[in-house]
């Protein structure tokens, strides 16, 4: 009795310890998120400032194909449902399902990285690269620092998948998905912001 | 076997709901294809075009906070929330600030600006 008792109090207070660590994992983290949303705004200030500065080369509405970017907006909104989706399985303990939803999400992630890449090669092509003019460069630097980001969220959520499938879901394990699910709902809020001020507000 | 119920009420950041997630996805496309129709139908005139599709960006941002961020006024996630107003604070005095400035600048260059395309001061900077 007095065993059992003591053997629960130490479990409770390991469970406890692992709360306190994951608590703090995902604050800290979510505090970096916060310095990259200040990185983000003075991206956004700088396009803000320099996207009527074409000096005689395209403009935003002559050079975005707006349906093109619906596309790639939808395409990022389902990745984050996805692995909201993956995030639930996990917390049900369904490790295939978790897996499952998170390969949709990473492919999901690959195909925007692929529009987005293929939407750079064919500006560049046109000689509409980042030197033509400053509302060029300033776009560059936007939407291809959002696109690291996704890149490296891509590498991160391939390892993951890899530590999940090989440890399974562990506290460990599902304190990086916890981690890795703020940093991809993160990208989404800043690609709408992306969608609605350089593609929407250019349009105009 | 490790115990995960009690993760989901412990953290602001990492619980969710079925329904939650399929709520804030169905308002967030539901936003996107809104904002996206608004400008390319060309129902109403630029400026107010404009300004509702920047509240529909923030009205978006609130969904994915609250749906997907899950964040709250609630036990942990209340110094994820406060960390999050300190950053709103600090992007609009960033981004006002900036396009404040700069538009003084450009005024007070007060060089004509040339539509032609050759160098004037708006492609100076």
């Amino acid at each position: 009795m007095t065993n059992t008792t003591t053997h629960n109090l130490s479990e409770h207070a390991s469970q406890n310890a692992h709360h306190e660590a994951d608590a703090r994992t995902l604050f800290g983290f979510w505090v970096y998120i916060m310095s990259d949303c200040i990185l983000f705004a003075s991206l956004f200030a700088t396009y803000a400032v320099l996207h009527n500065s074409t000096f005689g080369g395209p403009n935003a509405k002559e050079l975005f194909n707006l349906h093109f970017v619906l596309i790639e907006t939808l395409i990022l909104l389902t990745s984050s449902f996805t692995y909201g989706l993956a995030m639930l399985s996990a917390h049900h303990h369904k490790k295939p399902r978790a897996l499952l939803f998170l390969a949709i999400t990473f492919i999901l992630g690959i195909t925007f990285v692929s529009l987005e890449v293929n939407e750079f090669t064919h500006l560049i092509s046109e000689g509409n690269g980042p030197d033509k003019s400053a509302f060029l460069s300033a776009f560059f630097t936007l939407v291809g620092t959002h696109g690291l980001h996704v890149t490296v969220g891509l590498m991160w959520m391939f390892t993951l998948m890899a530590q999940v499938l090989d440890k399974g879901l562990t506290y460990m394990t599902m304190r990086k998905l916890a981690t890795l699910g703020l940093f991809w709902h993160f990208l989404d809020i800043i690609w709408i912001f992306v969608f609605s001020i350089v593609y929407l507000m250019g349009a105009l | 076997m490790e115990n995960f119920n009690t993760l989901d009420n412990e953290y602001g950041a990492s619980k969710g709901t079925l329904i939650g997630y399929t709520v804030g996805f169905a308002l967030s496309i539901f936003l996107t294809i809104f904002a996206y129709l608004l400008v390319t139908q060309h129902l109403f005139s630029t400026p107010f075009v404009a300004s509702v599709v920047m509240m529909l960006g923030v009205v978006q941002l609130i969904v994915q906070l609250v749906f997907f961020l899950h964040l709250s006024p609630k036990s942990r996630g209340r110094w994820n929330l406060l960390a999050f107003m300190f950053t709103v604070i600090i992007v609009t005095i960033l981004v006002i600030g900036t396009l404040w400035v700069m538009r003084n600048l450009t005024d007070r260059m007060m060089l004509p600006m040339r539509g032609d395309g050759s160098i004037s001061v708006q492609n100076a900077y």
